[in-house]
């Protein structure tokens, strides 16, 4: 395999992501019930209700995080890859979690293949993830990272 | 040494001109489904795989005819049979060495790569690894070489192997005529080996024939009540190559360090994906375990509402 060889397939491979890109706009949106769905496809044996969990998309809709009932259960961490919806099960919520701003709240899992998360939420939301991050944490007697 | 060309090499126009032709149906019709960052990562993916090969292919290469000169019981020649019979005979390697690469992390860490995509496309088709030459799927095709096939014949049969499952990655074809079914990989038998429903894990290994799969007690058919979601168990969340690539090495080497006694390393690399001394994580047997269970436990709910309806009835 020489050098034309390869600048060749990078400019094909170019061409055909921008035309995918182009024939197949992504403009997938996480959405409260896109969240549940997938929460459930994922953590099949968590049980929770709409009712009973709380679910937080950022204003971008980019990224979510679902609060389960159960303060054992932690939380799902939602993200959109794409067209496509990523998740991450994190028991421990209060190890990632952290407030950066007003109405910014970031997760860093320490996952390879899942860079940080962040989600942008107006004031009372954020507090109120917070404070549910919180709430498991002090239900399960966590250090307190966040 | 017999010089035959490389069938792969040839094909790359080809796919490229079917990747762009599925997108324009799929476009079209609905009955496909590109994204443009995924693409990008698959076809990345798949130049990295070729310029891998090509940088480590004196040591495989070396390492095969090393095997067929001194270990070949006999010299079959370059007839037409001998090139038959290295295409079976390959491709029930291929079967193994593919069931492998799901059965044991170490395989794993390198295939890992092919179903790291959410979507099932021709590109899906070209996201191949860059690290299977640093698992032991190089020793599979040993038999055919000691057997006394030529080298330069099992990578020739090899790349028409691998020209053929081309063309299955694809959700634009339906299902193909009941005798090919049974026979030949299809895109039908091959979504369900890319699907990562509980019901579908682990199935389906086959590179060309379908026999492999129906003999060794790996084949589900494709069931119309449900529906393929592919990927991972546990999907990436980047389209970066390079992370895309490493990711399962990084996860092998973070548990070798953090294990406890020898016996969980050698476990780590040569146990299932997902297998822990703790049972922390899961494997994809256990995945399925647990969603039989929780069917059972549905169809048993299920069984008492009848019953009681009937009751009141």
């Amino acid at each position: 395999m020489d050098i034309v060889q390869v600048l060749g397939s990078l400019i094909s491979i170019f061409i055909l992501a921008l035309i995918a890109s182009k024939l197949f706009p992504s403009v997938s949106k996480l959405t409260k019930e896109r969240i549940e769905r997938n929460v459930t496809r994922f953590c099949p044996n968590i049980g929770f209700t709409d009712s009973d969990a709380r679910i937080f998309v950022s204003d971008d809709y980019q990224s979510g995080v679902l609060v389960f009932p159960e303060p054992k259960d932690g939380i799902a961490l939602l993200t959109a890859l794409g067209d496509r919806v990523v998740v991450r099960h994190i028991p421990e919520a209060e190890h990632v979690a952290k407030r950066i701003d007003t109405d910014t709240v970031t997760f860093q899992t320490g996952d390879f293949t899942q860079p940080a998360v962040k989600l942008i939420l107006d004031k009372l939301a954020a507090d109120e993830l917070m404070d549910s991050i919180m709430r498991v944490d002090q239900e399960e007697g966590h250090p307190a990272h966040a | 040494m017999l010089e035959l060309p490389s069938p792969t090499q040839l094909a790359v126009p080809a796919f490229v001109l079917l990747v762009l032709a599925e997108m324009i149906y799929g476009w079209k019709s609905g009955k496909a489904r590109f994204e443009g960052k995924d693409t990008m990562t698959s076809l990345i993916m798949g130049l990295g795989s070729t310029i891998s090969g090509a940088l480590t292919a004196v040591f495989s290469v070396g390492f095969a005819y090393w095997v067929w000169g001194n270990f070949a019981l006999f010299n079959l020649g370059a007839a037409l049979w001998v090139f038959v019979v290295a295409f079976i005979l390959d491709d029930l390697a291929y079967y193994w060495v593919h069931r492998m690469g799901h059965r044991m992390r170490w395989m794993w860490a390198a295939h890992v790569i092919h179903h790291s995509s959410q979507h099932y496309n021709l590109s899906t088709a070209l996201r191949q690894t860059w690290t299977g030459q640093f698992t032991p799927g190089i020793l599979f095709a040993t038999p055919l070489y000691i057997l006394g096939i030529e080298p330069a014949i099992v990578f020739f049969v090899s790349g028409i192997n691998l020209i053929y499952q081309f063309w299955i990655h694809t959700e634009a074809i339906g299902k193909m005529p009941r005798w090919f079914e049974y026979l030949f990989n299809t895109p039908s038998h091959h979504r369900v080996h890319h699907a990562n429903n509980p019901k579908y894990l682990d199935a389906n290994y086959a590179g060309v024939l379908m026999v492999w799969d129906r003999m060794f007690g790996s084949f589900i058919p494709e069931d119309e009540t449900e529906k393929c979601r592919y990927g991972l168990v546990t999907d990436l969340g980047t389209f970066n190559p390079l992370r895309v690539a490493t990711h399962e090495w990084v996860g092998i080497f973070k548990d070798l360090w953090s294990a406890k006694s020898w016996k969980d390393r050698v476990l780590f690399l040569l146990a299932p994906p997902g297998w822990t001394p703790d049972g922390s994580r899961m494997t994809s047997d256990m995945i399925r375990d647990a969603w039989r269970k929780r069917q059972m436990a549905k169809s048993d709910d299920d069984g008492k509402e009848a019953a009681k309806t009937v009751a009141a009835e």
